[in-house]
């Protein structure tokens, strides 16, 4: 999957326009990254990339970048 | 997984009770704009939930529920032999709260009454404690009573949206040749951080019982890994899939959870009750309360064969296969009826 495909996966997620989200994006910055978002974070790396992810590896997330990373 | 399995035990009425306060999530705002509570109300489901007014407790409403049940169907209270009461917000410290309910539901004292400190598996695990102890006693019939107060308990708007007031009565009677009732359960306490209320009481006496420990994503992942192997190993051990069952029962914790456990379960949607829509997370309450929501005003002749799980608190997590016939299953009750103790606060 690329990248973009990986981001448009996010937007979907987070309800937000195509091309809302780039690599550098802060997600403390987005306020749509609240605790539900977190959650459907959850669902969404196992569902599409087969992945588990702990409370302690969102927390390091920082950036859509750092998210991008964890899908890989 | 520890099994138990009961062949003499049929589940003979279900009845909750609620407040008559029912309050929006638009009402407990806490300062989040329309956008976030639209994303809250999608992804949660939760409209509104019950609470209960300051002298009303989770007992109350069990009481009355269970009251319900034994005049329905005229029940002679010396054989009601056990009341078990599976709730996190108890009248007291001490005593347990269900001695104070054989009392008042005016049952002999030939009865064992106590309470259970489980919250979200607490109706799976009483189902479980009543049927064990009706199986190898003399009692005609068993009083599983699950509910809670979390309103009590929570101090934030944001947490309230996610908790309803409600409670549950479950009369189980003596039934030779009943259709099983199998039930498996399992403890994690390693994980006894990830929902906690530590305060006021032995550990740490001195500080008030305010708001807990809420440990959202470790919750969400305990739920949504183990809830569903629980189920496929029941089922496998059962040899049974889902088709089999009518309905799938779960607590009522959000709807991701419950969507994630109906998928990794390969249940249809349309098996899974839903409740948290108008009542949020009820904890021990939200598997019977599903059942009153989706069938107590059905007069359909017909007995659901329903897989049932609650997953929480402790961490332990419980699931089980029951059968109850739909006329059992008795319309919600709305009171605001409480219990004077007569002691000042």
């Amino acid at each position: 999957m690329t990248d973009k495909e990986k981001i448009a996966l996010l937007e979907d997620m987070l309800e937000l326009d195509g091309g809302s989200l780039r690599p550098e994006t802060v997600l403390a910055d987005l306020d749509e990254y609240d605790s539900m978002a977190k959650l459907s974070l959850i669902v969404l790396m196992d569902d599409e990339f087969g992945k588990k992810l702990t409370g302690e590896q969102i927390r390091e997330f920082k950036s859509v970048q750092n998210i991008l990373d964890f899908m890989d | 997984m520890i099994t138990n399995k009961f062949t003499n035990i049929s589940i003979n009425g279900i009845a909750c009770a609620v407040s008559t306060k029912w309050v929006s999530v638009e009402s407990l705002k806490d300062g989040t704009n329309d956008e976030m509570l639209n994303r809250f109300v999608k992804n949660t489901s939760v409209t509104g939930h019950y609470e209960c007014g300051s002298k009303q407790s989770a007992a109350d409403l069990a009481c009355v529920a269970a009251r319900h049940i034994l005049d329905a169907q005229a029940i002679d209270r010396n054989e009601v032999g056990i009341v078990v009461y599976a709730t996190q917000y108890p009248d007291y410290k001490a005593p347990s709260t269900a001695c104070v309910l054989q009392d008042r539901l005016g049952l002999s004292h030939d009865c064992i009454a106590f309470d259970v400190n489980l919250g979200c598996s607490g109706f799976v695990y009483g189902l479980n404690i009543v049927a064990s102890l009706m199986h190898s006693g003399n009692a005609k019939y068993g009083l599983l009573l699950a509910g809670d107060t979390p309103s009590k308990g929570i101090r934030s708007d944001n947490s309230r949206n996610l908790f309803g007031d409600a409670s549950s009565a479950t009369l189980l009677a003596k039934t030779e040749n009943a259709t099983p009732i199998t039930i498996v359960s399992r403890t994690d306490g390693s994980g006894f951080k990830a929902i906690l209320r530590p305060y006021g009481y032995a550990k740490h006496p001195d500080r008030p019982d305010t708001e807990g420990v809420f440990d959202e994503i470790g919750v969400f992942n305990f739920a949504i890994d183990q809830a569903p192997e629980m189920i496929n190993e029941l089922l496998l051990q059962e040899n049974l899939n889902s088709d089999a069952f009518d309905c799938l029962v779960l607590h009522q914790a959000n709807m991701m959870i419950m969507k994630q456990i109906a998928k990794r379960t390969k249940f249809k949607k349309e098996k899974m009750l839903v409740s948290i829509d108008r009542f949020a997370n009820t904890s021990a309450a939200s598997i019977p309360l599903s059942l009153v929501l989706n069938y107590g005003d059905s007069f359909d002749e017909k007995v659901l064969h329903s897989l049932i799980c609650g997953y929480g608190v402790g961490l332990s997590w419980a699931a089980g296969i029951i059968d109850v016939h739909v006329k059992s299953i008795y319309p919600l009750i709305e009171t605001d009826e409480y219990f004077d103790d007569g002691l000042y606060d």
